[in-house]
Parts: structure tokens; sequence; C-alpha cells
């Protein structure tokens, strides 16, 4: 059903597709793209980004058809269609200052021509403009506002007026899958915004063309309609995009900021907010159901010009009043507000009777049927998607309950300024260090004094809770990192017409906070690359013998001392004839060379290695594995491929526990100490003398396992005397530089430690070969080294 | 009056220069710096060498904590080398919002100077570095040296080292 790929663009389409009423929208025939009206067209302009390349190019082609398509009755709507097509046009090759003008344009151009063909759609209304000049066409590209006066509604025929939609009945203020930590953050962050935004409105109030003020304000609406249409909590969503809207032409300058925006854009942010309490009232077990007055105000908001002309301000009973407005609170209607949603009220009682329960999928009782709508959770009524959720999942709604008990289950935290919290956690390094340093004392271990010991003993205790708890500061769970994957797998996916189960496991497990967000880019790419590359079509499955829907499995667990991010698919599986063959025509490696499985596997990890045989914008450009090997390296850790033709990849991801500590071996040359990363040294030998030899006379290699591997002498790299000369008297340890081996001259191992890396301070800047410092247990600075630093030193330097 | 611009910068060169300075010894030589660039006075600990840094780099110290260079201002002024004694102490300076360790044979005072006590560096031709002067305090009968610390701790000359060794990494 998804084969073509106009058909993906436009399911895609159809997601974004946050404003408007989708049941109306899927009840008039499924998630195809005949069903978009000219409304959600619209809408969809409105959201799109002049870079959304392919999804206006898609509209743009749809809009061409409706021109051309003689059933649309209207000439001039299909005019206006046609100019706006062209604006889209325009908008596509032209550079980004001229793309944004040209697309609002061509929004405006598509709303004339929905508010052209609305009146038809209820039957008789008033005549609509069958002809529009080409200066009325023009003016309505270039116009702040909708030009063609928008006939007078038809005669109500029942109590609301037709196109007063339920808004809350197609809604969710909050799906019941919802991590609750998640919305928790959200909730803190969207006061955040709520509150910033409501003070930037009232400055707005004073001064009307305060640029900056009106920035923030749109930046709130922007950041929660964004943050809530990831987390599905579309009642939010709406809201937040009307209001956006609202003062969208305020921002552009077409036009000015009235007392009715301030009015509209106030009840919007008092909205969120009480959406906010809404929230957690829900999480805590309350009924989901929006707040009271939300019909209307976005209501008001979508038709803010017949708001402002009734000067109607729907007041409703227990909101609280907006800011002083008087002119307009002086002729408060009654409150029209429909009764809350009468699905919301049915939707529990199906689920309860629900004695065979509902097929897995689409909601029951749900208008769409016949095509699965794109968003099952989302686009279904709020009160219906627990019954979803019920029937779907018994194991989720088991344990919600649960989560659910409790005073509050949205956790309260504060904001702590990073470096506050470095520094806190270096503080208390230095309290253990210290500690030790008493406890070591001659006078406590060899003294008399009983007491004076167990008192240290006791402090001591204090200080390992205090360091464990101070390193737990940083951790974050991987939940977060692993959700923002499905959205990744799902898109990717749907682009390429594939069908992908998406698991994760462990996502409990815990990082530090930093690697967490620097582990996130580099997996962003390794999904999209098991969807794209590993996963194969579901035709090709089929004939292999394995279900339509391919696998995506991505885990979190510790392992002797690390973390490991586990990604595996059971895709195609790494061809490794064909990666053999493009590492040569793309001469990365020599043809004559016998290479390992793992050795070839690796290659794909390369600058400029691709198999894929067509660019697309999702993979193939041959940028991304190196730079994902490079971002995991930078975090000292390392990434494995195992993999089996026609039966999956897994990679292996191996993350220290924390950035913060650094597992290193100790080594001594001289009288100087250094720590060596543990995660690059291979191995340790004292070499005997048959296994040495040289290249004229300077350059020293050491003879392993009829390897070649080059050794450097640290003490001559680093001018350090009094060490040992000798090979065979010292140690030689064998490093991996970025897949090279080499070799390192020390005198001696000392042992391995777990340091707290640090800079030497911005003072002494980089320092080749040393890859920063960290406090010995004796208080003293011990400097790390930096294997591929020293092996870059010793090429240039010459001294080998 | 044709000289008047010429001194009406120097009596703001003056003015500006005026103040707080901590002053320590150099051998004989007494030397200042503006208070308010001290952070403390620490005595010696022990300090790591950081291989392949400019020789006046003595190395890296632990400050609670923090890891934080030291410079041998000695060296920094080509001034000769001299035994380490007990009153060897470390001045912890922030310059540019650096901090950096500062290796003096020993403090001295807290001294007020006021405008009228400083002079212009005279010049001693090439062989006398002054470019880390800021002018010369004439106060109780002795003369101090006022240094001015954002050029003598300058790490200009480390960055210019890291560009000729360090290119290399920084590609990958």
């Amino acid at each position: 059903m998804r084969d073509s790929k106009d058909a993906c663009a436009f399911d895609d389409l159809i997601e974004r597709l946050t404003e408007g009423d989708m049941t109306e929208l899927e009840a008039k025939g499924g998630s195809t793209t005949e069903s978009m009206t000219l409304d959600d067209i619209a809408a969809l302009l409105v959201q799109l980004e002049p870079n959304d390349v392919e999804d206006l190019a898609a509209i743009r082609g749809r809009l061409d058809g409706l021109a051309d398509d003689p059933s649309v009755g209207n000439p001039a709507i299909r005019k206006l269609l046609r100019e706006a097509a062209k604006k889209i046009a325009v908008t596509i090759d032209a550079p980004i200052e001229e793309a944004a003008p040209a697309l609002a344009s061509a929004c405006r151009l598509v709303t004339a021509a929905s508010s052209i063909q609305r009146p038809s759609d209820h039957g008789p209304g008033l005549p609509a403009p069958n002809e529009l000049s080409d200066r009325e066409v023009a003016a309505v590209a270039a116009g702040p506002v909708v030009v063609p006066p928008p006939p007078p509604p038809p005669p109500e025929v029942e109590g609301v007026p037709p196109e007063k939609k339920k808004y809350s009945a197609s809604v969710v203020l909050c799906p019941p899958d919802v991590d609750i930590a998640v919305v928790g953050e959200f909730v803190t962050e969207c006061l955040d915004y709520i509150a910033s935004a409501e003070g930037a409105l009232l400055a707005l109030e004073n001064d009307p063309y305060d640029k900056e003020s009106i920035d923030t304000v749109f930046r709130a609406f922007h950041t929660i309609k964004g943050v809530s249409a990831m987390l599905e909590m579309t009642a939010i969503t709406h809201l937040a995009h009307q209001a956006e809207s609202l003062l969208s032409p305020v921002r552009d300058g077409s036009a000015k900021f009235v007392a009715i925006t301030a009015n509209l854009s106030l009840r919007s942010v008092d909205m969120i907010k009480a959406c906010m309490d809404k929230v957690q009232e829900i999480l805590n077990g309350g009924a989901p159901a929006c707040p009271d007055g939300y019909d209307d105000l976005l209501h008001e908001l979508a038709h803010p010009e017949a708001a402002a002309k009734s000067g109607g301000n729907i007041q409703t009973p227990g909101e609280a009043p907006p800011p002083p407005q008087p002119s307009l609170l002086a002729t408060p209607k009654p409150a029209a507000a429909p009764a809350p949603a009468p699905v919301a009220a049915a939707a529990p009682v199906a689920s309860h009777a629900a004695a065979p329960p509902p097929p897995p999928g689409p909601v029951g009782g749900h208008p769409v049927q016949a095509a699965p709508p794109p968003r099952p959770v989302a686009a279904a009524p709020a009160a219906a998607a627990p019954a979803a959720a019920a029937a779907d999942e018994p194991t989720e709604t088991k344990k919600r309950p649960e989560q659910r008990k409790g005073e509050s289950a949205v956790e309260s935290s504060i904001r702590v300024r990073t470096d506050r919290l470095d520094r806190l956690i270096d503080l208390v390094g230095e309290l253990v260090i210290a500690h030790s340093m008493v406890a070591q004392d001659d006078t406590l271990l060899h003294g008399a004094n009983h007491d004076l010991v167990k008192k240290v003993t006791h402090t001591g205790k204090i200080v390992r809770e205090l360091q464990d708890l101070s390193m737990s500061l940083r951790m974050v769970p991987l939940k977060s990192t692993f959700q923002n994957m499905q959205r990744v797998v799902r898109d990717v996916a749907r682009k390429c017409g594939k069908l992908v189960d998406f698991v994760t496991d462990g996502e409990d497990t815990e990082i530090d906070r930093n690697m967490a967000n620097l582990i996130s880019d580099p997996l962003v790419h390794m999904v999209r690359n098991s969807v794209d590359h590993g996963i194969e079509v579901p035709e090709v499955r089929e004939k292999n013998g394995k279900s339509r829907s391919g696998r995506v499995r991505l885990a979190a667990y510790h392992a002797s001392g690390n973390v490991i991010v586990e990604l595996s698919d059971d895709g195609g599986g790494l061809d490794r004839d064909r990666i053999f063959r493009r590492a040569i025509d793309k001469g990365l490696i020599d043809g004559n060379k016998v290479l390992s499985d793992n050795e070839v596997y690796n290659i794909i990890f390369e600058a400029g290695f691709s198999t894929k045989e067509a660019v697309t914008d999702v993979s193939g450009r041959g940028v991304g594995m190196d730079v994902v090997r490079r971002n995991i390296e930078a975090l000292k850790g390392r990434i494995e491929i195992t993999s089996q033709l026609g039966v999956g990849t897994t990679f292996l991801i191996y993350l220290p526990l924390t950035l913060a500590v650094t597992d290193g071996m100790l080594v001594r040359v001289g009288n100087e100490r250094y720590i060596v990363p543990t995660v690059s040294i291979n191995m340790s030998l004292r070499p005997e003398q048959r296994q040495l030899s040289t290249v004229s006379g300077r350059g020293e290699m050491l003879i392993l396992r009829g390897s070649l591997i080059p050794i450097f002498r640290l003490h001559r790299l680093f001018e350090i005397n009094h060490a040992v000369e000798d090979p065979t008297q010292g140690l030689v340890v064998i490093v991996n530089d970025g897949g090279q081996h080499c070799g390192l001259l020390v005198d001696e191992l000392l042992g391995q430690r777990q340091v707290v890396a640090k800079t030497l301070g911005a003072g002494l800047g980089r320092v080749e070969g040393v890859s920063g410092g960290a406090i010995l247990g004796d208080g003293r600075v011990g400097l790390i080294l930096d294997p591929a630093g020293i092996v870059n030193l010793a090429r240039h330097s010459g001294l080998l | 009056m044709a000289a008047d611009p010429k001194a009406h910068a120097l009596a703001q060169r003056k003015l500006e220069a005026a103040g707080k300075y901590l002053t320590f010894f150099l051998e004989s030589e007494e030397y200042g710096i503006p208070i308010l660039k001290v952070q403390q006075i620490i005595g010696v600990t022990s300090i790591t060498v950081v291989p392949r840094t400019p020789h006046y780099v003595l190395g890296v110290i632990n400050l609670r904590g923090k890891i934080i260079p030291v410079i041998d201002i000695r060296r920094k002024l080509d001034m000769s080398p001299v035994e380490p004694s007990e009153a060897n102490c470390i001045i912890v300076v922030k310059s540019n919002n650096i901090e950096m360790g500062m290796y003096v044979d020993r403090v001295s005072e807290v001294l007020l100077v006021t405008p009228e006590d400083i002079e212009d560096t005279p010049f001693f031709g090439g062989q006398v570095s002054t470019e880390y002067l800021v002018g010369i305090a004439k106060t109780q009968g002795r003369v101090r040296l006022l240094l001015d610390i954002d050029k003598a701790l300058s790490t200009s000359e480390l960055m210019q080292m890291q560009a000729t060794f360090g290119g290399g990494l920084d590609s990958d």
C-alpha cells in the first residue's frame, strides 16, 4: 500500500497535520492524499519550513492536480491554487530569505481558496466569486489577511454553528502510554516558557511594537507546540499552534498587535497552564478531559476576526479572567461551551463493556476503520485511547496504576548549573583524597588512639557515601535517548517504505548526562542506517522467508565495567564481498590483501564509504559511519560489529560508565608517572632481544606474532632523564591508535587506576601527546597520555 | 602645547596603573602585580612536569581539585635560576579569566601605589627587556617594578607553539 514514494511523502504530511480536524479528514476516505482538504493543505503550509523541499514538492504536485481538476467547480479556486503552486515552485529554488515570503503567500492563496470553497460545502450558501482578476489574485498573495470576504455563515440549523468544531473531542491531552518522567520535564519546561511568554505579552500591551517580546511569545508557543507534538499531547499542540498562527502576522509585521490579539494570547497562555494542571491531574489518575473553555478558546483563535467583530469574549466560568480589557469584558456572551465531548463520555463505557476485546490496531468504534490512521493513539478521542491501550498492551495497563500512586507522579526537580555541579564533584573527589591521606597517616596507623581511629573510620563512611551520591548526580537513564530513536525509526521506515518493529531494552541503564547527549547523534546515524540499509523492504523479506516487518532492537546493559549499547536488526546483514569490492573500487584498501571478516566490516567506518547505490536523503553519502566511530572514540568508547549475511547485523558500542572517570594504567617513566587510558591498551610485555629489530639503525620495531609493531620511546619524546634505555629491561605497552598498533616503551606498570580526567587548564592549551590530567591518590597531578597524539608526535618529530 | 596629548596619555596611564599591588621578590628586585588579579598565595607543592611545553612552564599543580599550570616568572623574564628555598611560593593569579600559578622567590607586601609614585619605564636598549612592565613605582625610597600580568602570563607563545606542533590532530 505504501509502495509509491509519493504516498509515503503524503502519509508523512498527514501525520504532521496537527491542525485541522483529523477525524473528519479520515472519515472522508482514509489516509490517502485525496482526502486532504484545502484547509489541511493550508495548515500544512503554515507548518512547513522552506527547506522541507520534498514535502513542498508534494504539496505543489497536489495543488497543480487540483488546479487542473475540472471537478473543482469554481474557476476562482483553481486560479488561486495554480498561483499557490507557482509560489511554492519559487520557494523550492529560491534562497531562504525569498522563500519564506513566497511560502507565506502560497499559504494565503490556499487559505483564500478554501474560504471560497467552504460555504459551498455547507450547501447553497451565498454565491462565491467565480472569477478573480489577476490583480485580485496578486492581492491575495501579497495581502496580510484572507482577502475574498468570507461570506456570512449559512443560517444556523441547530444550536451550534456548523463550523464550530468540538476540538476537545478530537485531541488528546495526555496519551495513556506517555512516560511520566518525560512529561514531568515537559511540564517544568512549559511553565518556564509560559512565564516568559506572559511577561512578554504584558510588555507588549505597553509597547505593541516590541519585536523582542513578540519573538519571545512566538518562540514559547512554537517550542510548546513542538514538544507537545512529540509527546502526542495534541490538545496542547493544537492550542499552541493556533496561538502561534494568531501571532504569526504580528511577527511578520503584516498585522498589528491589538487588544484582541493580546487578549487571545493571554487566554491561550492561561489555557496552556490549565492544560498543564490537567495533565498532572490525569497522571494522578484524573479523568482525561480538556480544561473547560478549551473549545471556545480554540474557536476564537481560529476566527479572531469574528471574535473581534462581535466583541464576543466567551468567558468561561471558572476561567481566570484575562487581564483588564474593559471594552471586551463589557459584553460577555453567556458561555456556550458544548458539553464535554460525548465521545469522551461514551468511550470508558465501551472499554468496560468490551467483552469481546476489540481487534488490535485502530480503536474500536472509531469512525475510521477502513484504513489505519497514521497515528492511532493521537487521532483517537481522548478517552477511547485507554481502551485501545487496554486491548493492546495488558501489561502496560497493569503497570500504570502503580506509577500513578504516590503523592505526585511528576517528580520535582531543580535545575543546577553544570559548572556548579562539576565543581561539587571536583571537591568531593578532593575530599576523598584528603580523607585517605588522613586515614593513612602514621599517627593513626600506628598510634594507640583508638577513639580517633573510630572517628576517622566514621568520617570515611560518610565521605564514601557522598562520593557515590555526587557521581550519581550526573547520571541519567538512557530512556529519553532511546525514545528519540523510536521516532527516527518510524520516520525513516516510512520514507523507505519499510515495516519496522522497534524494540528497546534496558532503557533504565544510567550513563553520564554529557555522554547521553553525545551518544545521541551517532545513534541516530546508526539507527537510520539499520532501517535504511539493514532492514529489507517487505516484499524481499517475504521472499526470503522472513516476516514482513523487520525488527530493530536497541538495548543497553552493564558489562565488565562498561555500558554497552547494542543495536541489532534482523535485516540483510553486511555483504562481505560487496563491501570488499566497493572498498577496492574506492581505493580504500589494497585488492590483494586478505582481510578477516571483522576487518572487512570495519571498512564501513571509513570516511567516504557507502555500498548504497543511490544517494538518498536518508543515507548513502558515505558520511556517517566514520563520524559515528569518531564520536564514540571521543567518548573513550569503541564499537564492534557482528553480522551474518541474510540474518542481520549487531553493533556493540562500549562506553565507559561515566565521562568523568577514566580507567587508566599508571606507568612510570624515569621519575614521572603517566596514565594510559585502558581502552587504548591492547597488552603490555617485556620484549626479548630476538623480537627487536631496527630500520636504518633508528626505527625500532617489535615482532609480535608475525606482525611488526613500531616502538616509540616515551622518555625520548618527553625528554625524561633516568629512564630505562634498554627495551628488554623495560616494558612495551601496545596501544592501538585508530586501528594501527604501536608500542610505547615505559619503565614499569604501577597498576590500574580510576581517575577523574581534567583539562590542564586553559593557560596551557593543548599539549601534544597529553589529553589531560588527573589528581592521583597522593594529591599530585598525573598526566593522561593520548596514544594517538604520541604516535603523531613521534612520526612528525623524527624521534623514533 | 604640542606635547599636551602625550602628557595627557601618560597621566591617564599612571592613573590606570595606580592602586593596590602585591609585591614579591625575584632575587633583589621587587616586583608588583595588581592585587585584584591575585587569587591566593600557596606554598610550593609538588609540580608535575608537562612535556613539550615552553621552558618557562614549570608544570601543573593540583589546586584543590583543579589543575592549573605554573609559570616560572624568572625564566619568563630571562633571569638566571636560583636554588629553591623555604620562602618560595606560588601566587595564583587570574588573568583574562585564566587561572595560573606564578612561581616567585618570596612575597613581600601589599602596597598602595598612587599615580604620583609611578614613573615610565626607562629605556635600556636591546639588552634589557621591559615589555612586561607597565611602569616603575618609587615609594618609601624603594623601587618596585610593576608587572603587566596579562602580558607576562600571556599564552600567545603557547598557542603559537601548538600551531607548529599540534596541527596534525585537529584534522582528525
